[in-house]
């Protein structure tokens, strides 16, 4: 029992130390903005750029087609009830408030978060980070606030880009594909969307964008003096990305909705 | 009475662990002073390397004061340190270039961040000693596809190009020739003449001999002595 407690208790301290630990480097991070400093400011516009392009640009072929299954299948699914329930005003709610957010951080973890940790981890093993030290360049600025602004970026965009398509999108397959009763539907959903809606929506993105850039810096740029460490970290920045973007979810949604 | 100057790298107390044993300097300080050409001589490889690392503040010595143009640097502090790495050149298998840029690139990456200028043009130095190092060919490729020779040539390049105000080098015989037929030995030796200050390991006696002091890590003992 005392070693359970003690066990526990450990765990504890570390998960508390490690949350300390990212409100950190959030913090150093957010320092770095105001102002932005005049050295570097090319530079690091440039890799800001290359962020948002890989991670933006180049998820969009994933994005689009998920975003049209996600959008037709609910559409169909929910004209199943149509006369019972508001069809477009469903859509708006789950859409734009919970699954467009979600489906493209999923999809932003699984392509970008997990990059960057083994960009990060790469570069510490490899000593790439001494190189540029050695350049007297601060990583923090040239490596980590880009990507820091480059993923935020990315997923809000990314988040309007799946909520349009899964919409619009998905309103044209069903009504091409289907004889499904899907008519009236932009009326309702003009109906259905409020300011709040989309406002959440972007919100969460910020909120993810942020969670998910840190969190990967930090496993990504702790210490390591093997390549062997380097998928632990991957594997671990994974979960703690999509566990706390979950987290985020509903206590914004609990702000908002409850 | 005339006055000491001040060296550019200045450890007072230093004691260094890295191969099991705690070594400590005879001397009250260890300094590396301009236009000082110091062979670093010790029992294990390891140790040699743990030296220029932390005389390159990479990594912090097990005890010491570090002193830099006379001034204090907390070498636990990387923000501290970035400054005065930047006045250092280090060439060791360990450096790196950053592999998801151009050789170019890498060697303007300090251009591209302090003068805010992103053109790509090498200055007339940098030029001139890429293609004394056969290098000219290779700018607009990554550094994976250059050999380890090839890349440690670069990277001295790159450091040489900083004009840092000391050169700390692992091995320089690997991928330099030490006579006066290799450019990059010529710059070295231009760099010394106008001041900058060379420690290097070496296993090769004519580099050894460009030395004008030893600094020696054997025994427990860090000692140096003039040549």
């Amino acid at each position: 029992m005392v070693n359970f407690v003690g066990a526990l208790g450990r765990k504890t301290i570390r998960s508390v130390n490690r949350l300390m630990d990212l409100c950190a480097l959030t913090y150093r991070l957010a320092a770095i903005a105001v102002p932005l400093p005049r050295t570097g400011r090319a530079l690091i516009k440039r890799v800001i750029v290359e962020q948002v392009y890989f991670t933006a640009v180049q998820a969009l072929p994933v994005i689009i087609p998920v975003a049209l299954i996600t959008g037709s299948m609910l559409i169909v699914q929910f004209s199943q009830l149509s006369g019972q329930v508001d069809l477009g005003k469903l859509l708006v709610v789950r859409v734009l408030r919970e699954i467009g957010p979600l489906i493209t951080t999923i999809i932003v973890i699984l392509r970008s978060a997990t990059a960057v940790t083994i960009e990060m981890s790469y570069m510490c093993v490899l000593h790439e980070i001494d190189a540029l030290e050695m350049a007297g360049i601060d990583p923090l600025h040239t490596v980590c606030f880009p990507r820091l602004v480059g993923i935020t970026t990315a997923i809000v965009s990314l988040i309007l880009v799946f909520d349009l398509v899964a919409i619009i999108g998905g309103y044209a397959i069903v009504k091409g594909t289907t004889i499904l009763p899907v008519e009236g539907f932009f009326q309702q959903i003009a109906k259905g969307v409020v300011g709040t809606d989309i406002a959440v929506g972007i919100l969460k993105g910020a909120f993810f964008g942020i969670t998910i850039t840190v969190t990967c810096l930090y496993h990504g740029l702790a210490r390591k003096n093997q390549i062997t460490q380097v998928p632990v970290a991957t594997s671990r920045a994974a979960v703690d990305c999509f566990f706390y973007c979950l987290v985020i979810n509903i206590f914004i949604s609990f702000i908002f909705y409850v | 009475m005339e006055s000491i100057p001040t060296p550019i790298i200045g450890i007072t107390d230093l004691a260094l662990a890295s191969s099991g044993i705690s070594s400590h300097c005879d001397s009250n300080r260890l300094a590396v002073a301009h236009g000082d050409v110091i062979a670093v001589f010790t029992d294990s490889p390891a140790d040699g390397r743990h030296l220029l690392r932390i005389l390159a503040t990479l990594e912090p010595p097990e005890r010491g004061e570090y002193r830099f143009n006379g001034k204090t640097v907390d070498l636990k502090d990387y923000r501290q340190c970035l400054a005065v790495k930047r006045q250092i050149g280090y060439v060791a298998p360990g450096a790196a270039m950053l592999s998801n840029q151009t050789l170019r690139e890498n060697l303007l990456l300090s251009r591209f961040y302090f003068e805010n200028d992103l053109t790509i043009d090498l200055d007339i130095t940098l030029d001139s000693l890429c293609k004394g190092a056969g290098l000219s060919r290779m700018l607009n490729r990554r550094p994976s596809v250059l050999s380890d020779g090839e890349l440690l040539k670069a990277i001295t390049v790159r450091e040489m190009g900083k004009a840092p105000a000391v050169m700390l080098i692992e091995q320089p015989e690997n991928f330099m020739e030490i006579s006066e037929n290799d450019n990059i030995f010529n710059h070295l030796k231009y760099m010394v003449g106008s001041g900058t200050a060379v420690v290097f390991v070496s296993h090769n006696s004519e580099m050894n001999g460009f030395a004008n002091r030893q600094l020696t890590v054997a025994g427990g003992e860090i000692r140096t002595t003039s040549v």
